[in-house]
């Protein structure tokens, strides 16, 4: 049944499609560009398209390439994403490549220390512990990591092993924002894009500061203002950042104030009666953890509610279903006076909220990123969102929808697509649903039952694990890392990371480009090729997926990560592992070539033999239309900067992206005359769920004796751990280590000073570091901020482990803290300047 | 911080013997408000927000005279209207100069090899590779991008230090593209593993081509992002790079821009298919 449905919607919406004005990209071409000259003589300096290697906005970038090296960046102008600009990050990233101690050769732990082993050892020996270790195996990739390098592993380890524990480092960085989407919509990942950017009226940061982190979306917007445009910007944060700097309304929250704040946007719309009664009528179901008519006589209140759902503990992801007088009733606690006393901002900013969506005529945009994704209530937060978002009928035309941004430039693509987490299988599956295990062993001609039906571990649980000696329970024996840094990013990674130094028996492998502190406790290290030093796909924020070649040759003996996993793969099936043959005996990873002959492609001199990237993401498109998640194919994907999901084919050999879901007109997928249709609803009635989601109190709060509360994240100079951005000395020297960012009053409190050294504590360490006061951000009384990139100084050490109870994901935001001045004067304070 | 340096200071006074106890008092209550004037004085020395130097600078910024750490020393208001303050000294040198030779205040001279190499070497200095955005070689404001745009929005030169103006249109976010040469607020932490970087650049572009001796250069560089010819060969650029003729205000009317650097071309050449051994390379 289910499949008559689809096609008849796919054929529908090809034949309604081809109708329109045609691809995208036809329609750039058509708007009147200058032709193009003919081919230039160039001397040398041969330019190619690829998508940046750092965040998740996905802006492409133009390579110079002279003599097999990058020597220069442009921004890419026939880019959607970026319109030729980039940042200071991106202008940069050229020099990724070329750190001086880039890892150029496999390693082993010998007596302790990492000594050079050729690279058939290598494979060797992390097969044999892959074999031996069994389901005491886990690998952690990243949402760094391309596609075709998630989907091999995923396949390898779902589909060859039966072992789910496979996780990704996204799990820390948007999961909250998946079990959102999943749990509002039913299918994961934002309906809008960045379109909405250069139309909107309003912009809503929500614990976001887009002028260090996606600073190209930010420009989006400020070009506009500059050109003339009233955007209005609304900041609710917890710093006054350089995105405050330029926002019109500040609303200075406290940790989960976001929760509050969003309640009351919701009892205002009811309240005044300024909510879209057609919208929420025709489009939205109620829903909450728990339905209190099972229970209860009569609709109750909050607080009780509250204390029911303690007792009774909430109904998984998807709750259940309750009335719209219930869920009134409930939301009616969120005064404007009640939000102030729970979230600190005031009445009046939020009356001015509610008011900013009861107005039809100006078009909102919400953007969200780690300020509502790393959060004990994460997924809630992301549910409030869209909450106010449905109910005020903001939603789905250009200009006007929430849009939630990744931080890393895969998280969508490689992880969220590809589902390479413990409990997920392709395109949207999960390995709890028979229906879809038999889907992936159908693709991947396995016999019934390979696919494991136990989720595995989360990101946090399987490092927990790894550092847990095996007496104690903790059976993670071996984890192969890629594309990630956790020894840095992991929270509270004493315990989650750094005690595995001490358990001889655990084996830690690590494919890295440089020296990290993964590798530092790394058993058998192997050296991989980055960027455009291999083939590649990525997927950005806005669905985009896109594709780029190898273009220099990576150093010493580096090699592809891809193939990294298929040599160990291609061992483990030469070993005898059962599991790398399929039901018909042939070796899981065949690839044939145009006469039909396999490939030895895991022998490094022949990986380039053929295009493996393009194989397995033609093998993984199979698994992306069930959720209509349509990726384009790889010819395709090799033509453009990127192309939308879903991408339907409206006539042979013509592709059409999408840029607004769930919309008619855009989505093929819509039916005729639906308007909107959430097409995916986990109540099947094409209905997105509105979510009762109470306050809660962040997992750990200031006391008398950690009176503050540790904010921690990135800056715009450094990506992540700074493994690529503090080798570029233009970035280091911009930004060269971690410190620690005060409110004046707070230092003033402390006797302490601009530079003085200092030493943050909390419950699970403390660090020195230097303080900056009216630096580059100014956190409101009570809250530290301390930047995660400096490997000489990590505040992970410090940073809480609380996890949200549905995506799994941890809260770097919000854990109790107290800052010292240290006793010896800094060597470039005042006293000894004097 | 210590423990109340200020206090530390403060005179300490007693009743000289026999005096009398008006005289005292007098004493007492001079002593208290002259203590609590130099503690002031001392904690608003310390007051935790007030920046500190430090003992870093851009040397090629420095030795054009660029004010960081070139702090005047203070004078009178008396002495003010006849002080000559640091770097702003320079420009009444600079008037007489052009007034015995106008040409060197048009700039009719071609720039000479040596300045224009001068001028070059800084150019590559702030930029990674030819194209880069400049580092800046100055202090910044962290949290706005505002005062930028004070010297950077028309271009400004004092003395010989220039502030010029942007090449580009006006992008409202400078930040997100130009960073501190060298953070100035922070000690140079030296990390676990500061390695250095072998990225070799695009070099600078050398002149433009010429079809014959005397005819205008091409030019040799791309023009995206660099939209604004006069930012680096207008009146307010280096010697070495500022044109002979600023007063003809359209430069596309006889340079002509290259093909050759409009990278989008790369893109749409016809590639080997997809996956063979020459699509690599």
């Amino acid at each position: 049944m289910e499949l008559k449905r689809r096609e008849f919607i796919q054929i529908a919406a090809m034949t309604a499609a081809t109708g329109l004005a045609g691809s995208m990209a036809d329609r750039a071409r058509a708007s009147g560009a200058p032709p193009l000259p003919d081919q230039p003589d160039i001397p040398g300096v041969n330019w190619e398209k690829a998508p940046c290697r750092f965040c998740g906005t996905g802006c492409h970038v133009q390579v110079g390439v002279k003599d097999d090296k990058v020597v220069a960046i442009a921004g890419d102008r026939e880019a959607d994403v970026n319109k030729g600009l980039l940042c200071v990050k991106g202008y940069h990233v050229g020099m990724i490549l070329y750190g001086e101690d880039r890892l150029t050769k496999p390693m082993a732990r010998r007596e302790g220390q990492l000594v050079p082993i050729e690279w058939d050892e290598a494979i060797d020996i992390a097969a044999r512990r892959i074999m031996e270790s069994g389901s005491k195996f886990g690998f952690y990739i990243s949402g760094q990591s391309t596609i075709p390098e998630g989907y091999a592993a995923q396949k390898l380890m779902k589909g060859g092993l039966s072992n789910n524990h496979i996780e990704a480092n996204a799990r820390l960085c948007m999961a909250s924002a998946v079990t959102g989407f999943l749990s509002t919509y039913g299918v994961d990942e934002p309906a809008s894009c960045y379109d909405d950017l250069d139309t909107c009226d309003t912009l809503i940061l929500w614990g976001n500061n887009p002028a260090e982190m996606h600073p190209i979306l930010f420009s989006r917007v400020m070009d506009r203002q500059a050109r003339g445009d009233k955007v209005t910007l609304i900041d609710i944060g917890t710093r006054h950042t350089r995105t405050t700097e330029r926002a019109d309304h500040f609303l200075k929250m406290q940790g989960n104030g976001d929760l509050a704040i969003a309640n009351c946007i919701a009892q205002q719309l009811i309240e005044n009666d300024t909510y879209d009664h057609a919208f929420v009528e025709k489009h939205c179901n109620f829903r909450a953890d728990r339905d209190p008519s099972k229970a209860f006589d009569s609709v109750i209140d909050h607080d009780t509610y509250v204390a029911h759902v303690k007792e009774a503990g909430a109904s998984g992801l998807f709750g259940e279903a309750i009335s719209f007088e219930q869920y009134k009733k409930l939301v009616s606690y969120y005064t404007p006076e009640k939000a102030e006393e729970l979230s600190g901002v005031p009445a009046d900013q939020l009356r001015m909220l509610a008011d900013v969506f009861a107005d039809k005529s100006k078009k909102i945009v919400s953007l969200w990123c780690m300020g509502m994704n790393q959060h004990t209530a994460g997924t809630a937060v992301n549910n409030l969102v869209h909450n106010v978002h449905l109910m005020s009928g903001h939603w789905g035309k250009p200009g006007d929808g929430p849009q939630s941004l990744t931080g890393q430039p895969a998280a969508c693509g490689t992880v969220r697509e590809v589902g390479t987490l413990a409990h997920a299988l392709p395109g949207g599956r999960i390995v709890a649903k028979e229906a879809h295990r038999d889907h992936a062993e159908g693709f991947w001609n396995l016999p019934k039952g390979r696919v494991n039906p136990k989720p595995g571990y989360h990101t946090v649980k399987m490092f927990q694990m790894l550092s847990t000696p095996t007496d104690q329970g903790g059976d993670i024996d071996t984890v192969w890392v890629q594309v990630t840094n956790p020894g840095q990013t992991l929270p509270n990674t004493k315990k989650l990371f750094k005690a595995k130094a001490e358990l001889k028996d655990k084996f830690l492998i690590v494919s890295e480009v440089y020296p990290t502190a993964t590798t530092e406790l790394a058993d058998l290290v192997l050296p991989a090729a980055m960027w455009v030093e291999k083939n590649g796909i990525y997927g950005n924020s806005e669905r985009r997926t896109q594709q780029w070649f190898k273009m220099v040759t990576p150093p010493g003996e580096a090699r592809d990560d891809c193939w990294q996993t298929l040599a160990v793969a291609r061992r483990l099936f030469e070993l005898g592992h059962p599991g790398l043959k399929d039901k018909d005996g042939e070796y899981l990873f065949r690839i044939n070539d145009e006469d039909g002959k396999e490939v030895p492609y895991w022998q490094w001199e022949h990986y380039y033999d053929v295009n493996v990237d393009k194989a397995l993401f033609d093998d993984y498109r199979r698994f992306t239309f069930m959720k209509h998640k349509n990726v384009a194919p790889y010819d395709e994907l090799v033509k453009h900067r990127g192309l939308r999901w879903p991408v339907v084919e409206t006539e042979p050999g013509k592709f059409r992206e999408t840029r607004w879901r769930f919309v008619e007109g855009d989505d093929p997928y819509v039916e005729k005359g639906a308007g909107i249709q959430f097409y995916h609803s986990t109540t099947k009635d094409h209905k997105a769920q509105l979510w009762f989601r109470p306050h809660q109190w962040p997992a750990e709060m200031p006391d008398d004796a950690l009176p503050l509360n540790l904010v921690t994240g990135r800056v715009i100079e450094h990506w992540h751990s700074g493994t690529m951005t503090m080798r570029i000395p233009q970035l280091r020297r911009a930004m060269p280590g971690a410190y620690v960012e005060m409110n004046p009053d707070d230092a003033r409190e402390r006797g302490i000073t601009n530079g003085d050294m200092v030493r943050v504590t909390t419950r699970r360490g403390e660090l020195n570091l230097p303080a900056w006061i009216n630096g580059r951000a100014n956190p409101q009384r009570g809250h530290v901020f301390v930047p995660f990139f400096d490997e000489s100084a990590q505040i992970n050490d410090l940073t809480l482990g609380e996890i949200d109870p549905f995506s799994k994901q941890p809260d770097y935001k919000k854990c109790a803290a107290e800052v010292t001045r240290l006793d010896q004067p800094h060597p470039y304070s005042r006293e000894v300047v004097q | 911080m210590n423990d109340s340096p200020g206090l530390d200071h403060s005179p300490k006074r007693q009743a000289p013997d026999g005096g009398s106890p008006r005289g005292w008092m007098v004493h007492a209550v001079l002593a208290c408000v002259g203590g609590i004037a130099i503690a002031g004085m001392v904690f608003g020395l310390y007051d935790p927000v007030s920046p500190y130097q430090q003992p870093h600078v851009d040397a090629a910024h420095e030795a054009q005279g660029g004010v960081v750490g070139n702090v005047p020393e203070a004078v009178s208001y008396a002495q003010i209207p006849s002080t000559l303050f640091g770097t702003n000294a320079d420009w009444k040198t600079v008037w007489p100069k052009t007034a015995k030779d106008p040409t060197a205040f048009y700039g009719s001279q071609p720039a000479d090899a040596e300045s224009r190499g001068l001028a070059i070497a800084q150019r590559v200095q702030r930029r990674a590779y030819s194209g880069a955005p400049p580092v800046v070689p100055h202090a910044i404001d962290q949290q706005s991008a505002a005062s930028c745009l004070v010297c950077h929005g028309q271009g400004l030169a004092v003395g010989m230090v220039i502030a010029p103006r942007m090449s580009h249109q006006s992008y409202n976010n400078c930040t997100q593209c130009h960073v501190e040469s060298v953070n100035r607020s922070l000690p140079p932490t030296a990390g676990l593993r500061v390695a250095g970087n072998r990225f070799q650049g695009l070099s600078s572009p050398g002149p433009g081509e010429r079809a014959w001796p005397g005819a205008p250069p091409t030019i040799p560089h791309t023009t995206w992002m660099r939209e604004n010819c006069n930012s680096c060969h207008g009146e307010l650029a280096s010697a070495g790079l500022r044109t002979s003729h600023p007063w003809r205000g359209s430069c596309l009317q006889c340079h002509g821009p290259s093909a050759a650097f409009d990278q989008r071309w790369g893109v749409f050449a016809e590639r080997p298919p997809v996956g063979s051994r020459e699509a690599r390379p």
